[in-house]
């Protein structure tokens, strides 16, 4: 063993203890040895100063949050997440659902008027025809006879309906809204334009 | 099983779901985490990366631990590789990129040494150990400043007790010529 070997031994206490009574004795007479030791004992000493360093309290105290920040989101932050999009979905299935709703019931309206136009006389169509708003094109194209032809020709009405419904044409007149007015009236009055102008 | 009372009270807790325990866990390690990655690596914001990158395996991975060791000898394995993993890296960036080692001290981060008289003697010792080849600086830190034995930083790194006192001999020897020819 050199002599840096054992001397290292020593420090890490390595030596058996009859190696190191021999070194300890060794030390004593010998000068060199005792220098070399002394290099050694230099860089364990810088090396214990060097122990009880410690971090600055403000780098130290940011390590902990900085590491919350860098953190995936929890599974409490994705199931939320999902239940967002599970959501979205369903409001957009209910509002889909209330959008064809809509646009059936207005089909459904549609054959509601033609079946209710088929109840009205000639008068209830004049008169029903005279609540459509007067600035219409359509109805400033045809004179009121043109009107009444048009509507003896083509409305078909069940008189035993009206009766045994006791229908009140007012009534009936007044639940429409000028829409739907609106749309009997030219559903009667193109049918027909159509025709007198194919002839 | 390795018990350290308190450890496997904290990890325990934290397993439950006690967040503090985790909390407590950090405090209790960040330093010496910080320390020895800034040791190996030798620059601030890879030993600060170190320290983040370790915490995250702890947090993901510590349902895993089973006691075989102290929960201290877990963490420096993973930060052990961590930092080895850091400085071939950087090994390769410096190949690619032919630059040399960062030498442009980033005075604010020095000051994360609280006491002036410790961060002088800091950076000497940290421009030391930087002229070790990575195998014999990290069994010198491991002995000199993090005082594990043998068999724990054999457990650690995966060498053997011989290899790791020849190492470590060399290590010690170098450090004391550097010092003798004034390069400290």
């Amino acid at each position: 063993m050199n002599i840096e070997e054992r001397i290292i031994k020593y420090l890490e206490n390595e030596l058996t203890s009859e190696e190191k009574f021999a070194f300890e004795k060794e030390l004593e007479n010998n000068s060199d040895l005792k220098d070399e030791l002394n290099k050694y004992l230099s860089v364990k000493a810088e090396i214990e100063k060097l122990k009880s360093a410690k971090l600055d309290s403000d780098y130290s105290n940011s390590i902990l949050p900085e590491f919350y920040s860098r953190l995936p989101r929890g599974r409490k932050e994705t199931l939320r997440k999902g239940l967002s999009y599970a959501f979205g979905i369903m409001l957009i299935f209910i509002i889909s659902i209330a959008v064809l709703r809509i646009f059936f019931n207005s089909q459904i309206d549609s054959n509601t008027l033609d079946e209710f136009t088929q109840l009205l006389d000639n008068n209830q169509k004049i008169e029903l025809l005279e609540n459509i708003n007067a600035d219409t094109e359509v109805f400033n194209l045809i004179s009121e006879k043109e009107l009444v032809n048009l509507l003896e020709s083509d409305l078909e009405i069940n008189y035993e309906a009206v009766e045994a419904y006791d229908i009140s044409y007012n009534e009936m007149i007044n639940d429409l809204s000028d829409k739907e007015i609106e749309i009997v009236y030219e559903e009667i009055l193109n049918k027909n334009i159509l025709e007198e102008v194919s002839l | 099983m390795n018990l350290n009372s308190d450890d496997y009270e904290l990890v325990r807790e934290f397993l439950s779901g006690n967040q503090q325990a985790f909390n407590q866990l950090v405090r209790k390690y960040q330093e010496k985490i910080y320390w020895h990655a800034r040791r190996m690596l030798g620059d601030h914001d890879d030993a600060h990366e170190i320290v983040q990158e370790v915490l995250m395996v702890m947090y993901n991975k510590l349902n895993t631990f089973n006691f075989s060791s102290s929960l201290y000898t877990w963490i420096f394995r993973i930060m052990h590789t961590r930092s080895l993993n850091q400085i071939k890296k950087r090994s390769l960036k410096k190949i690619f990129t032919f630059s040399s080692t960062k030498d442009i001290e980033n005075p604010v981060y020095e000051n994360v040494v609280q006491d002036l008289e410790n961060k002088e003697t800091f950076k000497k010792m940290e421009r030391l150990l930087s002229k070790l080849p990575t195998k014999q600086r990290e069994v010198f830190m491991m002995r000199n400043f993090d005082d594990l034995p043998y068999e724990e930083i054999s457990e650690i790194t995966g060498k053997s007790v011989g290899a790791l006192k020849a190492n470590y001999f060399h290590a010690f020897s170098k450090m004391k010529e550097l010092m003798e020819k004034n390069e400290y």
